[in-house]
């Protein structure tokens, strides 16, 4: 077995034993080869349980919005409910006072409106939540809300990058208040999240992970016993925090890869023949941005 | 009664009623990852799509490729064509889902139909330039089970998502082919491409 394995399954271990004891019907996405990809295991064990549940290396995860949010919810609104989604799950109520031993900070706005992992190590990354405002680009897929794209290390299982699309252009009918509801977007980014952090679908009918959502209701803003036992096992609160580094693979990036001109972290652009004085500039605007997101994280 | 104590009753009806439905002992365990979506009616996705089939899953390849001006994992499966109920798909076709597994590297994707070798399904299909696809992901799949009485019978695909019910009397694909037999289904299916063609002329 390889280190980075035994490291992944000492953490799931961990996460299982480390479980509350409530009734359980929860699931973990796993990475399962029969599948050609992802799969799940379930709480307790289900017949066609398959593979090694997903995980985050970090205790410290980051996300970000793509600047320009959507007609619908603007950039402030966006903030403010995809922060109150990650909020519920880190808050959850693992007993004894105690929380999910894991923290998700807003890293602010960002240029990238792609779902994309740049594999490359001189590219950098982020998590980005965007919404598609112009046109749902998955043709024959009008009715999907919001699509959730996870990749991870086939050999270890780890997770490197999760970004989320949801689908503004085809539904118009996103809502963020408390009264009026149509598709209430807390509702659904909460289950979304839920998935972000590793998390399959539950059989429990009234959790948030559960495979059902009623429209016009705000049901799934908040966890049931279930949910919270499947992120306190996923997130033990008294596991050893190996790392704390919200940085995503490969450093931060602001800007999707294909605009990333410069050494990785920087993630600035650099307009063709500009010359040395570009590059000059290209420092300054690193900072500011580094700058910004630190500022963000403090708010 | 809050909001969420009202549909925690509600939901709690449910079961009873998935018990004496005819896809209770075929609905299957959760899916390993969702994306949200709304319900299609059978004429919905029927309409949508280019084709209906019966297929195999007889061979597969993930690679990166360049979508929605990024770079995603997709997989290609080749679908041996048994019976096409709708439309026309030739005796095999590639189907392009997301996700896969590529090196080291896998991607999940939510709520995407999950195609595996051997396997046998009905598949609604849409075809866009040279690319075919199912159409709405996980509802366009329904995998075939054989039953204990050697009847073969459509199942839900395993990863279909979080689902909302569409709202009016419509019902959904998933309510109106899941536990049936394969037979009934593709009567089903027949029924409405023709209702649909009926009202184009």
């Amino acid at each position: 077995m390889k280190r980075r394995s035994k490291a992944a399954a000492a953490i799931v271990g961990v996460g299982l034993l480390a479980a509350p004891a409530v009734a359980q019907a929860y699931c973990r996405t796993a990475n399962c080869p029969s599948h050609d990809g992802a799969w799940q295991v379930c709480v307790p064990a289900e017949t066609d349980d398959c593979g090694t549940m997903l995980w985050w290396k970090s205790r410290c995860l980051g996300f970000t919005l793509q600047k320009d949010a959507s007609s619908q919810v603007n950039l402030a609104e966006a903030e403010k409910t995809f922060k109150a989604a990650f909020d519920t799950w880190m808050t959850a109520d693992c007993g004894g006072g105690k929380h999910p031993s894991v923290t998700i900070d807003y890293q602010g706005p960002v240029e990238c409106d792609k779902q994309e992992y740049n594999k490359d190590k001189t590219k950098g990354n982020a998590n980005v939540f965007m919404f598609r405002d112009d046109s749902w680009p998955y043709e024959g897929t009008a009715n999907i809300l919001a699509l959730t794209t996870v990749t991870y290390n086939l050999d270890t299982s780890e997770i490197y990058d999760a970004d989320m699309e949801i689908n503004s252009a085809d539904i118009k009918d996103f809502t963020v208040g408390d009264s009026n509801v149509k598709y209430d977007l807390l509702s659904v980014v909460t289950h979304e999240t839920g998935h972000y952090l590793g998390l399959a679908h539950s059989h429990d009918v009234s959790a948030t992970m559960y495979t059902d959502y009623k429209a016009m209701t705000t049901t799934l803003r908040d966890l049931t016993d279930d949910d919270t036992a499947a992120i306190c096992a996923a997130f033990p609160p008294d596991s050893p925090s190996a790392t704390c580094d919200d940085e995503p693979r490969h450093g931060f990036a602001e800007l999707c890869g294909v605009d990333q001109t410069v050494e990785k972290g920087c993630s600035c652009s650099v307009p063709s023949g500009e010359g040395s004085a570009a590059y000059g500039l290209v420092g300054l605007l690193g900072l500011l941005g580094l700058r910004r997101r630190r500022s963000q994280r403090r708010s | 009664m809050r909001p969420r104590a009202i549909a925690i009753a509600t939901l709690l009806l449910v079961p009873a009623l998935v018990t004496l439905s005819p896809s209770a002992p075929l609905s299957g365990p959760a899916p390993a990852e969702a994306s949200v979506s709304i319900l299609l009616s059978l004429e919905e996705i029927t309409a949508a799509s280019t084709a209906v089939i019966v297929g195999t899953a007889s061979e597969q390849k993930s690679q990166w490729e360049e979508l929605a001006g990024g770079r995603r994992i997709v997989t290609y499966t080749k679908i041996k064509v048994d019976k096409t109920i709708a439309g026309s798909a030739g005796t095999e076709v590639w189907v392009r889902t997301l996700g896969g597994a590529v090196g080291k590297l896998g991607q999940a994707v939510s709520g995407e139909a999950s195609l595996t070798i051997g396997s046998k399904s009905v598949l609604f299909l849409l075809k866009r330039g040279d690319v075919t696809m199912v159409t709405g992901m996980a509802q366009g799949h329904y995998p075939i089970k054989v039953d204990e009485k050697g009847i073969s019978r459509l199942k839900a695909s395993p990863d279909v998502g979080a689902q909302i019910q569409p709202s009016g009397p419509t019902i959904a694909a998933r309510d109106a082919l899941v536990g049936q037999t394969l037979d009934s289904a593709v009567t089903a299916i027949t029924k409405v491409r023709k209702a649909l063609d009926e009202k184009k002329k």
